[in-house]
């Protein structure tokens, strides 16, 4: 299934881009540049944005096949 | 309404995919039709005018119209397939040379170089939890 392993892949690289771009502008705006730290916290940095950009994938997904079928919370 | 979505979504995949050949054969077979029109026109003229003396070269210019019209299309669609390979001096293509390049650029400028090439990221805890194996394990 190599179209799978490279959409699987394609998904993946969108999704730590995302997440670095993210932990980039979280460490500019804490006034601090990436090159001022290690490789081990720059990756728990991105690891956190990473997980954040997941679970928010998740929800709106959620929300997006409620909305599809027809279901909403006001009822 | 999901099954309308999901029609929609395999079509788009397949026009952004196939898009140029789609175009290609569907300009190909107005083409086919359009000489084929032409060459009935002609020939209805000619039985009317009852004038034979052009027929047999309107039907070779019409076979000849096909073929080039065939070539032109065969030559498009294989020039979609075949990869852009634009060689320097050095027999290096652009795009390897680029490629290397972003490489070279990542590894030695971008401090997230190590973060793009892991497959799994570590956490934290990840992180704690590895020293105090480690430390075990050097007791």
């Amino acid at each position: 299934m190599d179209v799978f392993n490279r959409l699987f892949t394609r998904h993946r690289d969108w999704l730590r881009n995302k997440a670095i771009g993210r932990a980039e502008t979280r460490i500019l705006l804490a006034g601090r540049s990436p090159g001022d730290f290690t490789a081990e916290e720059l990756e728990i940095v991105v690891q956190e944005e990473e997980s954040m950009l997941k679970s928010e994938l998740r929800e709106k997904g959620l929300f997006g096949m409620l909305a599809l079928l027809g279901f909403s919370w006001l009822g | 309404m999901i099954k309308n979505l999901f029609r929609l979504a395999v079509l788009g995949i397949i026009w952004s995919r196939y898009k140029v050949i789609i175009v290609s054969t569907a300009l190909l077979v107005f083409y086919v039709w359009l000489v084929g029109s032409l060459h009935d026109d002609f020939v209805a003229f000619i039985e009317l005018e009852d004038d034979k003396t052009h027929l047999a070269a309107s039907f070779l210019t019409k076979w000849l119209a096909f073929l080039a019209g065939l070539i032109i299309y065969l030559a498009v669609i294989t020039r979609i397939g075949r990869k852009p390979t634009v060689s320097n001096g050095d027999g290096e293509t652009k795009a390897a040379k680029a490629e290397s390049e972003l490489t070279r650029q990542n590894t030695e400028e971008d401090p997230f170089a190590d973060v793009r090439a892991r497959k799994k990221l570590r956490s934290a805890a990840d992180f704690v939890v590895e020293g105090k194996g480690s430390g075990r394990k050097k007791k």
